[in-house]
């Protein structure tokens, strides 16, 4: 078995996840400044007045701070939480499209219909699944027809005379059990 | 259309509600955390700040965000950089589970490839790759299932004494298990 090198195999591709980190943190920097913004807009009042009513509106603010906080907390939980949900979505399709196609292909390889190589789109990622597919596929094809090769060439004899038509076709089994040796 | 006069193919967006839906859970519930923690902790410190602020004797400040700002920016900055190193945790964590799931169902497909066909894949991992690794035994345990019967209708031809007649249709009938083997 070739040993599997990160190189050479692709599974999930370092711009992908770069990409992938680079919007969390746009998102997480956006949703950080709106709730910034909230917190300015509600604190930045100017407290106008003598003593009395800049200490009294000092300690509504204290009362009513959590309320306020909560709302502006929530605000960035929405907003965050949905352009996240949003970004899964549509970029994490580029492992949900993969795995999709390999399951019909699977599919199709179990119901016994023809089965056609896996290809996936173009910047799909996990592209190492295909080509492992598709050379399993290969390399089982090769085995058939090797096998199926043998029995016909062993047929073509046949228009000879009947004990080395017999004796062909005993030595393609005794070749073929070799050929399935393999396989275990 | 473009330009020459073709249609464009719209882009297709698979959706996987265990795949997509999990990482939104996961990465949604790391901001609903941060943000409660960020509500709790600057509730604290602010409401304190203004009480402390209220008792002094004299006002130098137009604003309670005169008084608080700091501690506002302080607190926002720690939700950025909480939140930040949370999800790039949490994707590195999704990327390294997909990797895992992948290199298995991989090393499943090069071990049948190599000719062994009773080792399971044995893969588990986020949503679809446990589902896709089960169907890759599926297959494993279809092409076993081929290759055994006709092994053992090799082994039959070659050791049973048969007439030329049962002998030729067996040999068809073994030519169609091998045409069974991958179509």
């Amino acid at each position: 078995m070739t040993p599997l090198s990160p190189g050479r195999d692709a599974f999930l591709r370092a711009p992908f996840r770069n990409r992938f980190l680079l919007a969390l943190l746009v998102i997480d920097a956006a949703a950080a400044g709106v709730i910034l913004a909230v917190l300015y807009f509600m604190l930045s009042r100017p407290l106008a007045g003598d003593y009395g009513a800049v200490f009294h509106a000092l300690r509504h603010q204290t009362a009513y701070f959590l309320p306020s906080v909560a709302y502006a907390g929530l605000v960035y939980v929405v907003l965050a939480g949905m352009a996240v949900a949003v970004l899964c979505v549509f970029r994490l399709h580029r492992i949900a499209g993969p795995l999709y196609r390999m399951e019909r292909v699977l599919e199709n390889f179990l119901a016994g219909e023809a089965v056609r190589p896996a290809f996936f789109r173009r910047g799909d990622q996990l592209r190492a699944l295909a080509a492992s597919f598709n050379a399993f596929v290969a390399r089982i094809r090769e085995d058939r027809q090797r096998w199926l090769g043998r029995m016909e060439h062993a047929e073509r004899l046949c228009f000879q005379d009947r004990e080395t038509c017999r004796a062909e076709m005993d030595k393609a089994l005794a070749e073929l059990e070799v050929l399935l040796s393999r396989y275990r | 259309m473009n330009d020459l006069g073709q249609k464009k193919w719209r882009k297709i967006v698979f959706i996987y509600p265990r795949l997509q839906g999990g990482a939104v859970l996961a990465f949604a519930a790391v901001v609903v955390a941060a943000g409660s923690y960020f509500t709790w902790h600057i509730d604290r410190d602010v409401r304190q700040a203004l009480w402390d602020v209220s008792l002094t004797a004299h006002y130098h400040f137009r604003s309670a965000y005169d008084v608080v700002g700091a501690a506002v920016v302080r607190h926002v900055g720690a939700l950025l950089a909480g939140t930040a190193l949370a999800g790039a945790a949490l994707l590195l964590l999704g990327a390294l589970r997909v990797r895992l799931a992948t290199r298995r169902i991989v090393e499943a497909f090069r071990r049948m490839e190599d000719g062994d066909l009773s080792t399971p894949a044995g893969v588990t991992g986020p949503g679809e790759f446990a589902s896709v690794g089960r169907q890759v035994d599926e297959v494993r345990a279809r092409t076993q299932e081929i290759v055994g019967e006709v092994r053992a209708e090799v082994d039959r031809l070659r050791k049973q004494p048969l007439a030329d007649e049962e002998f030729l249709g067996r040999w068809t009938a073994l030519k169609e298990k091998i045409g069974r083997l991958a179509p």
